[in-house]
Formats: C-alpha cells, structure tokens, sequence
C-alpha cells in the first residue's frame, strides 16, 4: 500500500513537472530565441533597406525591437514550446543567413 | 488655454459618453432616441476637434497635439470616475461650463 | 499554450504582469517624478534657491571649479542654471562614467546641501541604480510592459464599449478590474508612446546588429555610425596643451544665434588641449525633436564648427521619440500633462498587481486547488512592490532634510535612505499580515508625507508660508504635491476602515482584499 501512494503520488506528479519543464523551455524561447529573431531580423533589414546606412541602421533598431515583442508574444500562443523554438530557430537562421552570406560570399 | 482645452474635451468625452445606452440611463431615465445619439456624437467630436485646434493655436502643430492627448486622458479620467459617484453633477458641471468655453474658443479662434 | 490566442495571451498578460509588475511600478513612479527633477533638485537645495546668477557667469564658475579638480578628464559637461532650477550640475568624465556635482552659481562651489536631486529619480527609472547591467534589466522590463500593453488591448475586447465603464460598487474583482481597465484604456496612447520611446532611447545599446553589420565591432566604428546618423564636430587631442576661452562667451553667441535663453548645457571636448571642441544645445521649448540645433565651436580659438544639424527621416524619429520621453517641450503645461498621465500609469500597474491576488482569493472560495501559500506570498511582495517605492521615495526626501548639510559623501547616504526603507518596508511586509501591511505602510506614507512640509518648515527657509505669498510656485509645487499624496493616502486608508467596519456589522467574512474595493 504505502509504495502504491508513493507511486500513484509520483504519477501524479509527473505531468506536472512536465508542464513546468515545458513552460520553462517557451520563457527561455521567449527570452533567447525571441532576442536571437529580433537580433538577426535587425542585421537582415539592415542589409536590406534601400537606404542611407545610418538610416538603414536605425531603421533596423527600432523595428527589431517591434519584432522582439512580435516574439514572445507569439511563443506564449504556439502550440507547443518545441514548435514555438523551431520556428523560432528557423526565422532567426533565414534572417541572418540575408544578413550575413552576402558579405561572406564576398 | 489649458483650461479651455480641459473643459472642451471633457464636455466631448460627457457627449460621446451620453450617446451610449448604458451611461445615459446613469444621467437620466429611459434611453437616448437614435437622433439624440447621433447629435451627441457629433457634438462630442466637434468639441474635441475645437480643442485639438486650440491645442494647435496654443502649442504649434507638433507638440499641440501631444497635449491634446494628455488633455484628452485627464478629461476622460475626471468624467469617469465622477459618473458613478456624482452622475447629477457630470450634466450640471458641463451645462455650467461648456457653453462659456465654446463661446471663448470662438472669439480664440476668429 | 492555450485553447485560443486571445487565451494565451490573457495567460501571458496575467504572469508576466505580475512578476515585471513589481519592478514596473517603482520604475513608473519615479520615472513620472523624472518629469519634475529639476523643481525637486532645488526643492533639495534651499539654500541655493535664491541666487539668481545669468547663464554666462555661472558658466564660468561651473568651468573653475572643473578645472580645479579635474583637469585632465578627456571632456566636460555642464547644465547651467536655468528659470527651473537655480544651481547647476558639473559632469566630468572618468574612463566611460560621468560623475558629477551639484554647484551653486552665486559662488562655484560645490552646493551646501550635496545632494543627486531629483536626478536620481531620472537615473533610477532607466538604471535601477545599478550602472548598465540596470539598463539592460529595465530595458527587458520595458519590453515586458509593451507586451503586456499590447496582450491587454488583445484581451480587452470590448475597447470602445467599455471606454467610460467604472462600476466601483459591483463587486471587488468586477470594479478593480474596471479601474485597470479604465486607467490604462485612457492613457494608451501615452502609455504605449512612453514603453516605446523609453525602448528607442538605448536600441542602440539593446539591438547592435545593424551597426556591428553595417559599420563594425569597434569602439570607433560605433562612433562614425553616431557620426553619420547624427553629423558633428570630433577632433583628436593634439597633446598641445592651450588655454581655453571663457565658457560664457559661447553661451552668449549660442543665445543669440537661436534667439533663446535658455541653454541646455554646454560640453568641452579634451578641455585643456589645442583641439578643444566646444558643444551647446539650447532647451527645446518649442518642439519635439531632440539635438537637432548643436552648435559648435572651436574652445580654444571661438572659431564656429558647426551649427545646427539637420536629420535624416529615421533617425528624426528616433529622436523625436527620445523628444517624446525626454519630455523637455511645451512647458508647465505638457509637464504636469506627462506627470498625472505617468501616475495613471503607476496606478494601473498597482491595480493589475491587486486584481491578481483579489481574483485568486475568489477562486480558493469556489475552488481549493489554488494555493493559498502562493498568495499570500504575491501579497505580501504587492505591499512592497507598491506602498514600497512611495516610502522610499518619501524618506528620500526626508534624509536630505534631516541629514547633516556637511556631511561627506551626502548623495551616497540619501540614495542609501531611499533603498533601506524599501528594505524595511519588504521585511514589514514579510512579517505582518498582509491586510495590516497595507494598513501600516499606507499609514507611514501618509504620515511621512503630511509631515514633510512642517519638516521643510523647521529645516529650510523655503518652505509654504515663504514661497506661496512670493508666487513661487515651482517650489510650493513640491510641498503641495507631498501633501497631496499624504491625502489621497488618508482618503485609502479611511476607505479602508469604513470597508472593515461595514463587514464587522454585516457579519460576513469577506476576504480582505474586497475590503481594498473602493
């Protein structure tokens, strides 16, 4: 009897230490994968924008900051926090993939 | 001028306000008939138009209208939370005021 | 994360208000007293509030003293005196640091009353006091209030319907949430323009890909884009040294050349050097955009450099949003306009901190799932989070009163009031009930404030019975703001007793926190 609670306890337990690992990996999708997006969305527009490069820069700044917020609140509304780092991951590589291969080609 | 822009736009805001269902049977009984609606909805905006004029007199194009929207917040501010607690005064206060401050922002504005 | 988008982000706006919201209240209150730094630095330096000495010669004074003390700090700033306040602030550099001082013009130097003034409000609400790792914090903290702003418009819903709804008597949850509702629906625009421009300010510092891509990851690449984006005047130092023409010279040819008085500062580049570079901007009292009218001259020969700059279309933005926040335009006016519209602010965020426990403590009754040991934590941590910074900020002012005027190292021991009643006031919260928290710490805040005017009274000579019969009204502004505080902190409280009384009639034993519905 006592090892059955202790083990129906411990099933009890598990999809909610489940839930917390899960809610743990979209705050830190939210936090890193949303700053590595905005990051590299602000180095992509960067490149870009037709424009003079101080205004192409500043551009750049100011809207990278619409696309962290974008983000995170996208993370918290995905279907699943593997989901939400996935695409994440894939914004933030495409992003600096414009960002970055042209100068490496170069 | 700051003044006269406060009493405009809290007589728009009672306006805009009245022209809902729900606020007007705050002030009086019954309902407001769809005419009366849509007079109190062009009274509303055409006071806070006066004001954003006025703002722009007072303060030039640009940084007029960032008081305006300050002057918008307080009013509105000022109205609501007067509603529940004094809704008899919100009528008398704009009848007492509004007509002087129309009257003073016209000779402002001609 | 939840059936719907508009669910999520109900869930989202909920938690993540919760734990920013506690930092995002002592960031909007002092940040809302930012607006006013300048009346509470001479209201924390009576004895220098008479002198009345023009722009140009305190200056000079300003340039004295640095040259006395710190001759060869790579550059200097000065904030003249101005109709706002009567002394002056001398920055001198140090590696990437800027210290500073607070001068009296009648005499250069350094004031009687040391203190950081109403400048350290400015310096907390973007640096929580703790140097860059601060701006980085605030800067998460206010991307957290932009998402919150736009996640509650998401969960709103009924935006227009709801606009003028305030139902004080339906129910604790249904009228604390009307309060949020109405308090931040009201000053969206506001609320949303301060988050973001707040953001702008430092997006150079938050996102440096755009310019590490386009320009380079040095030091010196940073500095061209600045260069490029806003065009100014750098010489290099020569290492040959020359004797600096007197600063109230180009205060003058600045004033004239803008037709204006009142000047913003005034900085020296490698002050000792033959390269010397001499900046000024004028206060922009007439418009929006900041640092568009640089003027600059040569320090050592008065040769002009560069006058005025005009902006390219997106970097106007930027600094029409610095504009925006820095909230130098417009005048009394617009002040008092940014300074109630950042206290709404304030009292929204302590209304969402209050619904969260309040709609929690409804759901133990229906449902014993939720913890109460969770709640009682948030409630106490809401007592310091919110009755917390307005203490703080009240012995602020006390301990520039009541400490010695002599004393070394004063500003240090002021800012040390400041964060040690805020301890206090967490270990309070900790210990108490948290219903008898509130009780007293509201009742300290109360107190604390209606008594400041009389401390005023027994420690300075501009205090209410002198400045009011002179007009002046910048000052009295000050004493009467407090007491202002110290009513509306009676009002609560007495709303609070009559709440208690009530139940204790009727019998009932409503949770506490619908005692708090007013």
């Amino acid at each position: 009897m006592p090892t059955d609670s202790l083990l129906s306890r411990f099933m009890h337990l598990m999809p909610q230490s489940r839930h917390v690992m899960s809610l743990a990996s979209r705050i830190a999708a939210a936090l890193f994968g949303g700053y590595a997006v905005a990051y590299f969305a602000a180095a992509a527009l960067a490149v870009i924008l037709p424009l003079v490069r101080s205004e192409a820069a500043v551009t750049a700044m100011l809207l990278g900051l619409l696309v962290y917020a974008a983000a995170v609140m996208w993370v918290f509304s995905a279907r699943s926090a593997a989901h939400a780092w996935l695409v994440l991951l894939i914004i933030a590589a495409v992003c600096a993939a414009v960002a970055y291969l042209p100068g490496m080609l170069s | 001028m700051i003044v006269l822009m406060l009493v405009l736009a809290y007589g728009g805001m009672t306006a805009l306000c009245l022209a809902m269902n729900r606020h007007y049977r705050q002030v009086r009984f019954g309902r407001p008939s769809l005419q009366l609606k849509w007079i109190l909805r062009l009274t509303g905006t055409a006071l806070l138009l006066v004001a954003l004029l006025l703002g722009s007199i007072g303060w030039g194009p640009t940084i007029g209208p960032v008081v305006w929207f300050g002057v918008l917040s307080v009013s509105a501010l000022i109205l609501i939370f007067m509603l529940p607690y004094r809704p008899r005064l919100v009528l008398r206060s704009n009848l007492a005021v509004s007509p002087l401050a129309l009257l003073a922002s016209l000779i402002i504005l001609l | 994360m939840k059936k719907t988008f508009s669910q999520s982000m109900a869930w989202l706006h909920t938690w993540s208000g919760l734990i920013f919201g506690w930092i995002l209240f002592a960031i909007f209150l002092t940040g809302s007293l930012s607006v006013f730094d300048r009346e509470i630095s001479q209201w924390m330096q009576p004895e220098s509030a008479a002198s009345q000495v023009p722009a140009t010669t305190a200056v000079d004074r300003a340039a004295d003293y640095l040259r006395n003390n710190h001759p060869d700090a790579p550059s200097w700033l000065i904030v003249p005196p101005s109709d706002r306040s009567a002394t002056m602030l001398a920055y001198w550099q140090e590696g990437q640091e800027f210290p500073h001082v607070a001068l009296d013009p009648a005499t250069g130097k350094v004031a009687k009353r040391d203190t950081d003034g109403g400048h350290f409000f400015v310096h907390f609400h973007y640096q929580l006091h703790a140097g860059t790792i601060g701006t980085w914090i605030v800067g998460g903290v206010g991307l957290m209030m932009l998402i919150g702003l736009l996640s509650g418009i998401v969960i709103h819903k009924r935006i227009f319907k709801d606009f003028f709804t305030f139902r004080p008597r339906a129910g604790a949850q249904r009228s604390w949430l009307d309060a949020h509702n109405a308090l931040g629906v009201l000053t969206l625009p506001f609320l949303l323009m301060i988050t973001f421009s707040g953001l702008a300010i430092f997006a150079f510092m938050y996102l440096p890909s755009p310019v590490k891509l386009l320009y380079g990851d040095s030091l010196e690449d940073s500095e061209e884009f600045f260069h490029e984006a806003r065009p100014h005047v750098d010489l290099e130092p020569t290492d040959q040294s020359a004797a600096l023409l007197p600063l109230g010279g180009f205060v003058e040819r600045t004033q004239q050349a803008f037709g204006t008085e009142q000047i913003w500062y005034i900085s020296v580049d490698h002050p000792g050097d033959e390269n010397a570079v001499v900046s000024l901007e004028p206060l922009y009292g007439e418009q929006l955009t900041l640092s568009n009218q640089l003027i600059q001259f040569r320090g050592i020969t008065g040769e002009l450099l560069q006058k005025g700059m005009p902006f390219q279309p997106a970097t106007h933005t930027q600094r029409v949003l610095t504009g925006l926040h820095f909230a130098q335009f417009g005048g009394a006016v617009t002040h008092w306009l940014y300074f109630i519209s950042g206290l709404v602010g304030t009292a929204m965020i302590a209304t969402g901190l209050l619904l969260f426990s309040v709609k929690r403590r409804r759901q133990i009754v229906l449902d014993s799932d939720v913890s109460t040991g969770f709640l009682n934590v948030v409630d106490r941590l809401n007592v310091a989070a919110i009755a917390g910074p307005i203490l703080a900020c009240l012995a602020y002012l006390w301990a520039n009163r009541l400490l010695p005027p002599g004393l070394a190292e004063r500003p240090a021991w002021e800012i040390g009031a400041f964060f040690a009643v805020w301890a206090l006031s967490l270990i309070h919260a900790l210990w108490r009930p948290a219903r008898r928290a509130w009780l007293e710490q509201f009742t300290a805040a109360a107190l604390l404030s209606l008594l400041l005017p009389l401390l005023n009274m027994l420690t300075s000579s501009q205090h209410l019975l002198v400045t009011l019969p002179a007009g002046r009204w910048r000052l009295a502004a000050v004493d009467l703001t407090v007491l202002a505080l110290g009513l509306a902190c009676v009002w609560l409280l007495r709303r609070l007793g009559m709440e208690r009384q009530r139940t204790a009639v009727s019998g009932s034993a409503a949770p506490v926190w619908e005692l708090a519905d007013s």
